[in-house]
């Protein structure tokens, strides 16, 4: 009998060692998913309004500037590919793209005073702005998020609690993954890093 | 045993520096190392209006908790102004920390490219008061045209002011203050020049046929001058000293998503 105890023992610690490993990883990894989440919200949210707000604009600008077609399509082009991305990356190329398109916008309103003038075109664009502010806060939030979980991912044991309960690996928002390719085309999107 | 304490020892303080130097490296921005809520490293805003904004800053975070803090720095280390300004009130936690009700009235007064720059930040918990636009608007009337003929003082104090008033108004408190005079534009209007030449008329005319009421016109001709300046605001007297009474800073913990509007000027 005595025999059979000191294996079983063994046993039920080794166990219970594991799940003292495991159980606090798991919810970790649990945690990590959920912020990862609640930020990507946060990202979507602003770019939501973002393309709530360029009709707007585009009907303002046409009172004064109607002939100015070129950007116009530009913009509604742009807004319809974001429009129509579902992944984060697809959002950031398309994003940048937008704002690339604004930024234009503004030196093409350069030349009609009374438009940059007019006290609605500078309330939206101050709207723009500012949510072009908050995404570019929201995507350093959830780059930050999503680098953390892929970090507790990717470390043992996580990896192994990963496998088992199918914890995906997320992407981040960038329009570029590779950051050691150069961009060919600079869109002029004025995030800080 | 004892080694191994030694060595655990080691190891922890080992990475307890790593990790602080971690986190100091990240950080280059300024700490709120001034008194009260103007934190002036550029030095540009004369201690009259720090006191005077110091005392309503006060008087409004203990009414409402929320927190208005100016920052002038000389540079913003390469950054633009809204992300330093996120930055700052993320790092400083301005506002609350529940309410996330801080505001941050950032300038800039660096001599080098992009270094005259300038962003109002608004905690997500005053996004409803003060949106983008109505932000924009404060710049464009009020901070921009006075920070470009160096009216500093002016700039930050109707900023400020005008900011005060709807977060006061936002918390139902009543302790609004005076709405700021708007700077007069730039040059002058044709009204004041069509004013100015009757005048020259009157007063021609009358040195002209040896009048001796040359005084009332020029008093009334200085009353045209005056008019472009800055009324300033008197805490009075007594209130002086009060300015100084509190001690450093205490940042609520609040945090800001990116909100507010921003100019070069």
């Amino acid at each position: 009998m005595k025999k059979l105890v000191t294996p079983l023992i063994i046993i039920v610690v080794i166990i219970g060692v594991l799940a003292m490993m495991i159980v606090p990883r798991y919810n970790k990894l649990v945690n990590a998913d959920e912020q990862v989440d609640s930020k990507y919200a946060q990202i979507e949210n602003q770019l939501q309004r973002r393309l709530d707000l360029i009709p707007n604009l585009v009907n303002t600008v046409k009172g004064y500037a109607n002939h100015e077609k070129e950007i116009m399509t530009d913009i509604a082009e742009s807004r319809s590919k974001l429009a129509g991305a579902n992944t984060p990356q697809d959002q950031a190329i398309a994003n940048d793209q937008l704002t690339g398109a604004l930024n234009r916008l503004l030196v093409v309103v350069e030349k009609y005073p009374d438009l940059k003038a007019d006290a609605n075109f500078r309330q939206l664009m101050d709207e723009l702005s500012g949510t072009e502010n908050r995404i570019a806060v929201a995507r350093e939030d959830y780059n930050e998020e999503v680098n953390s979980y892929n970090k507790l991912r990717r470390a043992f044991p996580g990896n192994l609690i990963a496998g088992m309960f199918n914890f995906e690996k997320k992407e981040y928002f960038k329009a570029n993954p590779n950051a050691k390719d150069a961009p060919t085309v600079d869109f002029g999107g004025n995030d800080s890093k | 045993m004892k080694k191994i304490t030694l060595v655990l020892g080691i190891l922890f303080t080992g990475v307890f520096f790593f990790i602080t130097s971690a986190t100091t490296q990240a950080a280059t921005l300024p700490k709120p190392e001034q008194e009260g809520y103007v934190q002036d490293f550029a030095n540009v805003v004369s201690k009259d209006t720090k006191e005077e904004l110091n005392e309503l800053s006060k008087n409004l975070e203990i009414a409402t908790g929320a927190q208005i803090y100016i920052l002038t720095v000389d540079t913003l280390d390469g950054l633009d102004a809204a992300s330093y300004g996120t930055k700052i009130v993320r790092a400083w936690g301005i506002g609350s920390k529940e309410k996330n009700n801080g505001v941050l009235i950032l300038a800039s007064f660096g001599d080098a490219e992009g270094d005259r720059d300038l962003h109002i930040t608004v905690g997500q918990g005053l996004e409803g008061a003060l949106p983008d636009a109505k932000i924009g608007r404060i710049l464009d009337e009020y901070m921009v045209p006075n920070l470009k003929v160096g009216n500093y003082d002016a700039a930050f104090s109707s900023a400020y002011k005008l900011i005060y008033n709807i977060v006061a108004e936002e918390y139902n408190w009543d302790g609004t203050v005076d709405k700021p005079v708007k700077p007069e534009e730039e040059g002058l209007s044709p009204l004041s020049i069509i004013i100015i030449v009757i005048l020259f008329l009157i007063i021609y005319s009358i040195f002209s046929k040896g009048g001796g009421g040359s005084g009332g016109s020029r008093g009334r001709r200085r009353r045209i001058y005056d008019y472009g300046g800055w009324g300033s605001f008197n805490s009075g007297g007594p209130g002086r000293s009060s300015g100084r009474s509190f001690g450093g800073f205490n940042g609520g913990g609040g945090s800001s998503a990116g909100g507010g509007a921003g100019r070069k000027w």
